[in-house]
């Protein structure tokens, strides 16, 4: 997997607390390994360290002290040999055997082969010197050999001179060496400390980045996702889009909880409203259509027929003699005719037709899409239906039909008003018949 | 009076014969490549502080006479001869240079076959082989 992805994945299911710990953790990722690394670095710039004071100092100083002893054994002999005294010659041997034992001390370091080559010229040549100073002393710096002895005193002098600067100048440079390594060693640890520290704060500002720019994210989503839930009517089947379990992800539950509880609040509203919208369009007691349904219907027809050029019709009802009935059987039994009587006219009318009750034992129907004798025909069928139907308690009962349909500049008032007159004919008329105006 | 005179010239030449005879010149062959050398010079050269005069390399013979060396030394070097010795000595053990065996009269006659040779002899001593190429007042 792309380790990139991968941190992205990461950081889109982890706390904020986590994602904003990702830049010390990882800082203290890069950073432990190397101090690990700097300490065993440092370990081996301890034994340079250590090496350069314990043995390479006491060395270089050793050397330095072989190189004045030699200088004062010269020193020594030519004082001897100047004031012709043998028994001077003996002065430097303490200084020779200091060199002995200096060299000695290079037995076991890394210069004891060097060491025990000088041992072996210094020897030769502190032999030479007391030889040929006895010599040049008894002879009167003149003898047969003189020549050759004193070149081969001068070849070991300045070998033994040359073994012993060397030996000093080897150290010198393993000094330098050391010193060099120390450096060439902080160097390498500072370069490389900077370049992760540098590398800690390119990734943990970018850390911060992706952070950052994932919370803009998931806050841009969530306005969207609110607005668009929110735009024009509210849909409360849509939900807020879990995109992350950190903080965010739960503040997104939560919003989506509380829709959730919203949505069922808005549902039992809706409902309540249905019902309330029902009651205050329904007769309570027939279930139809009350007069204000009726109205509201009738003035929309208008509207509409006025707009389309189209047409409709109405019918207005009234049983006959139900004032009879009330007297003769009661109120409950009226009741029940009325009830009887609007399920008789529900049941016979057209699907598009609607129906509504008028007030007391009057019901008007709207037919739709109805000219005249459209309507008249509904109307002789329901009154029709109506007369052949047996009634519970009172057997027969009888309506009278008033129809009017609609003409230019109608208004609710004026069609109902020619509805009436029609009933009021067919009252006039006998009952139970249809007439129209 | 004038037998006088005569004794005092003659005891005069007799003390100064022997004072012309001890003169120390520095010789070398004729075929050498170089006709004189200055004082300064010759003390560079018996004294160790150079090996040539004029770019050519010159080898300095010692004499085993000791007069004629002590006489060459205060004369020449402006050194008495435990002076001399100890600069020698110096330069010996402190690795600079060896020290020349002197040599008999014989040995110089011979050493001073080799073209570049000096050495420094009695003016009595003079062959006809040889150059002065420096003479002390």
């Amino acid at each position: 997997m792309n380790p990139i992805k991968f941190l992205r994945s990461y950081c889109l299911s982890v706390s904020l607390l986590k994602k904003f710990l990702l830049a010390p953790a990882l800082g203290l990722v890069l950073v432990l390994p190397f101090y690990i690394f700097a300490f065993y670095y440092m370990y081996s710039m301890q034994n340079s360290i250590q090496e350069f004071n314990k043995e390479l100092i006491p060395l270089q100083e050793i050397s330095y002290d072989n190189i004045f002893l030699l200088h004062k054994i010269v020193n020594e002999t030519n004082n001897a040999v100047s004031a012709k005294e043998v028994e001077w010659l003996d002065n430097s041997q303490y200084d020779a055997n200091s060199i002995r034992k200096n060299l000695q001390k290079f037995s076991n370091t890394t210069y004891s082969n060097e060491a025990n080559d000088a041992l072996v010229s210094f020897n030769e040549y502190y032999k030479k010197v007391k030889e040929v100073s006895v010599k040049i002393i008894q002879e009167n710096y003149d003898y047969k050999n003189i020549d050759t002895d004193t070149r081969i005193l001068v070849q070991r002098y300045n070998s033994i001179n040359e073994q012993f600067n060397e030996l000093k100048l080897k150290i010198k440079e393993h000094m330098e060496s050391n010193v060099n390594s120390i450096y060439e060693k902080i160097k390498f640890l500072l370069f490389n400390g900077n370049l992760i520290f540098l590398l800690w704060f390119i990734l943990s500002t970018m850390i911060i980045f992706f952070v950052h720019k994932d919370l803009k994210e998931k806050i841009k989503n969530i306005v969207i996702d609110s607005r668009e839930i929110a735009k024009g009517n509210v849909d409360f089947k849509k939900r807020l889009n879990t995109i992350a379990d950190d903080e965010l992800g739960q503040v997104i539950t939560s919003i989506n909880i509380f829709i959730d509880k919203l949505h069922k609040s808005h549902q039992k509203l809706s409902t309540a409203k249905a019902k309330l919208k029902k009651l205050y369009i329904t007769d309570r007691l027939t279930g139809v259509y009350n007069r204000a349904k009726i109205d509201e219907t009738i003035e929309n027809e208008l509207k509409k027929a006025k707009r389309n050029n189209s047409i409709f019709s109405i019918i207005v009802i009234d049983i006959d003699y139900f004032k009879n009935i009330n007297d003769g059987y009661g109120h409950l039994v009226g009741d029940s005719v009325l009830k009887e009587f609007s399920n008789r006219l529900k049941k016979n009318l057209r699907e598009v037709d609607i129906i509504g009750r008028w007030g007391g034992e009057e019901f008007i129907v709207v037919c739709l899409e109805a000219n005249i004798e459209n309507t008249l025909l509904v109307a002789q069928n329901l009154r029709a239906k109506i007369e052949e139907h047996s009634f519970a308690n009172v057997k027969s009962v009888t309506a009278s039909f008033g129809v009017s349909t609609y003409s230019a500049n109608d208004s609710l008032e004026s069609i109902i008003e020619r509805a009436d007159r029609a009933l009021y004919m067919a009252k006039e008329s006998g009952r139970n018949r249809v007439c129209s105006i | 009076m004038r037998t006088f005179f005569k004794i005092q010239i003659i005891t005069l030449l007799l003390c100064i014969t022997p004072l012309l005879d001890a003169q120390i010149i520095i010789v070398t062959n004729k075929s050498s490549d170089f006709d004189v050398i200055s004082k300064e010079m010759i003390q560079y050269i018996y004294l160790a502080k150079t090996t040539k005069t004029q770019g050519i390399k010159v080898e300095p013979l010692l004499s085993k006479d000791e007069t004629l060396h002590r006489n060459f030394c205060t004369t020449i070097l402006c050194k008495s001869v435990p002076e001399y010795n100890s600069y020698w000595t110096r330069l010996l053990f402190s690795g600079q240079k060896s020290i020349t065996k002197k040599l008999d009269y014989k040995e110089i006659v011979d050493k001073l076959k080799k073209p570049n040779t000096i050495a420094y002899i009695e003016k009595k001593d003079l062959k006809k082989e040889w150059k002065i190429v420096y003479e002390s007042n």
